[in-house]
């Protein structure tokens, strides 16, 4: 996402070049009326303050300490949570929904329950650890599908924006717009209504709000490199957009959608969660941590454990994959600028 | 300006109608709607009054200007789930949903400028750490569980704030720190990083060589910043609207996001496709507003645009 410095005068007043989308093409953008304002959510995406926090350190101590944090505790917790939703199931010591209404609201093993149940039973005998192993399978299922289908749909967009310009970009511009000022999650309400929860509609809802941030980022990546020497002199030497894009744009933009995809991945597990704590995502039983915590949060007052265990987890993974997409983004600025 | 303005008013209502279109079309995709309308159980004869009553033997063009009509004039039908007009519904929850974003916006705003910009200045202190680490936290907790947690603590254990229910000013203060929390992470990294922006820039130094007295400098530094954080409130607003349904489910508040979620377990169409439509336009006219105070705030992007 490094931009060359200076190269205009840029609209974007954040710190971080990251960020800054609309470097180029801002002048252009504002004729065709493509308005300004949704840098901000890619303003947004610059979490951790390590990215903002490097341009005083850098005039200091340069480059050295940069990589020096290696992300051993966001990745241990990705490779956690993968390793759960493979195999999790497998190695479950309990059925994830077999209902045992004798065994119902046993405590966990440190809080006077036994090792039979480690973390404790639901309201309906179920064991917690097994719907949590589950669990882990629906999130990352949901979380991948999504990345996946959002993001090869963003690219294609941003390669068409980007390398046709003119008039189809101002539309897709535009377009892309609109999809990230709309509440995900009013599209997710009328879907529910119309065609029932299920994790598929949960997968889609996610995909159709979720591209366009990628469009953004990499619409703006485009641009920049369309200019560069490289790609100006395969178009001397007549090579044909699609080769271009094939040989030069798409390998040049792959460190910003990895980026981008470990950001939305924490994103679409936390929209998942939330669709499902509604009733409007994944539908019980299956054991998804969402609708784990809002069967749990009715017995606060005697079971805790239904409603902490899920939400550490939840809260552990989308921590893991924002953090990791944070190392990841200040790892993939060649120019050590920030 | 005037061009300009009326070129993203024109813009905003495109992108309403185009909104409104496709929630019309998906309910009709869905099969009849009067099924999905009336309730379970409903017999064949139920469903054909339903039918009629809505004017589904229509060809779907003219049930679509009756639609639109209708809603230009605010009616949006009645509701078969709670036997009232849906507009009284709506106007009834909207002030809730309100009442409860304004105040968690305000709260995270204040925070969030106050702690961005002291962390900045102080970059490396203690209080640098505590603005990068809600941050983090507040872009990682799910809001329904730290919703939880709080009634676990302030409810449950301390018994000092109820955790369910509107009506007094008490009532109002756990959903709406709990929905604070996301925007106020947002908007302290994003003053954070837009003062350091700020602090590096070439007038900073300018006015610093000079001997600017602090307090000069300080406004000028937040003018500045201020941009990228008024530019996210468009974006946040969104966010805002998407916490609150899960927040006013979580704790019974009964604004927009309860009534959705009630009239959807009524299977009651109408009053989703208020709720959406109502949230689409306050969405839609909040960007609007959004990128017209860009323009005023920042002379560089008037003299281009409005020119």
């Amino acid at each position: 996402m490094a931009r060359p410095q200076g190269a205009e005068e840029s609209l974007c007043v954040a710190s971080d070049g990251s960020e800054c989308l609309q470097d180029a093409p801002a002048e252009q953008g504002w004729e065709q009326g493509v308005a300004l304002q949704p840098q901000a959510d890619l303003l947004l995406d610059s979490p951790t303050a390590d990215a903002a926090a490097r341009p005083v350190d850098l005039a200091r101590d340069g480059n050295r300490n940069r990589h020096a944090h290696r992300p051993y505790f966001s990745g241990g917790i990705l490779a956690l949570f993968i390793l759960a939703g493979l195999i999790g199931p497998l190695i479950a010591p309990h059925s994830t929904t077999h209902v045992s209404l004798s065994l119902f609201l046993r405590p966990p093993v440190f809080a006077g329950g036994t090792w039979a149940y480690p973390l404790g039973t639901d309201e309906l005998g179920r064991d917690v650890l097994s719907r949590l192993l589950g669990g882990a399978r629906i999130s990352l299922l949901v979380g991948l599908s999504v990345v996946v289908l959002s993001g090869a749909f963003g690219l294609f967009v941003a390669m068409i924006s980007g390398y046709l310009g003119g008039r189809i970009d101002a539309i897709l511009m535009r377009f892309t717009d609109a999809t990230l000022a709309f509440p995900t999650i009013l599209l997710a309400i009328v879907l529910a209504s119309i065609f029932g929860a299920s994790e598929q509609n949960v997968i889609i809802i996610l995909a159709v709000g979720g591209w366009a941030s990628y469009a953004r980022v990499i619409r703006s990546e485009v641009l920049r490199l369309k200019k560069q020497d490289f790609v100006v002199m395969a178009v001397v030497m007549g090579a044909g957009p699609l080769w271009i894009i094939r040989r030069h744009l798409i390998p040049n933009v792959m460190s910003t959608l990895v980026v981008l995809a470990t950001l939305q991945l924490g994103a679409a597990i936390l929209s998942e969660g939330a669709m499902s704590f509604l009733g409007i995502g994944v539908p019980p039983p299956a054991p998804s941590w969402g609708g784990m915590l809002a069967g749990g949060s009715n017995y606060l007052t005697t079971a805790w454990w239904l409603a902490l265990f899920p939400g550490i987890a939840l809260s552990l993974t989308v921590l893991a994959s924002n953090l990791m997409g944070d190392w990841l983004r200040s790892r993939s600025d060649p120019t050590g600028r920030r | 300006m005037i061009k300009y303005t009326l070129q993203r008013l024109l813009q905003s209502l495109i992108v309403i109608l185009a909104v409104v279109t496709v929630v019309f079309l998906l309910v009709r995709l869905s099969g009849n709607p009067a099924r999905v309308i009336a309730p379970l159980g409903a017999t064949h004869a139920d469903i054909l009054a339903i039918s009629n009553r809505l004017g589904l033997q229509n060809p779907l063009y003219v049930q679509y200007l009756t639609f639109l009509s209708q809603l230009v004039r605010g009616d949006f039908g009645t509701s078969y789930g709670f036997q009232t007009s849906v507009g009284q519904l709506l106007t009834t929850a909207l002030p809730y949903t309100a009442e409860l974003a304004v105040v968690a916006f305000a709260f995270a705003s204040i925070v969030g400028v106050s702690l961005g910009t002291i962390s900045a200045v102080k970059s490396g202190t203690w209080i640098d750490g505590v603005a990068r680490f809600i941050g983090l936290i507040g872009q990682s907790v799910p809001v329904f569980w730290l919703g939880i947690v709080f009634v676990l603590v302030f409810s449950v254990k301390l018994r000092l704030l109820p955790s369910f229910g509107a009506g007094s000013p008490d009532h109002l203060i756990l959903p709406a720190l709990a929905l604070s929390l996301r925007p106020m992470a947002s908007i302290t990294r994003l003053s954070r990083s837009a003062t350091l922006e700020a602090l590096r820039a070439d007038y900073t130094l300018f006015e610093r060589s000079k001997g600017v007295k602090q307090s000069v400098l300080m406004r000028h530094l937040l003018r500045n910043m201020s941009l990228p954080v008024i530019t996210l409130t468009g974006i946040q607003l969104a966010d805002l609207l998407s916490g609150s349904v899960v927040i006013e489910t979580l704790f019974g508040w009964p604004g927009m996001g309860l009534l959705a979620i009630q009239a959807i377990n009524l299977r009651d169409y109408t009053v989703v496709q208020g709720v959406v439509t109502v949230d689409t336009i306050i969405v839609v006219l909040m960007n609007l507003l959004v990128d017209l105070s860009y323009g005023w705030l920042d002379p560089r992007v008037r003299r281009r645009v409005f020119a």
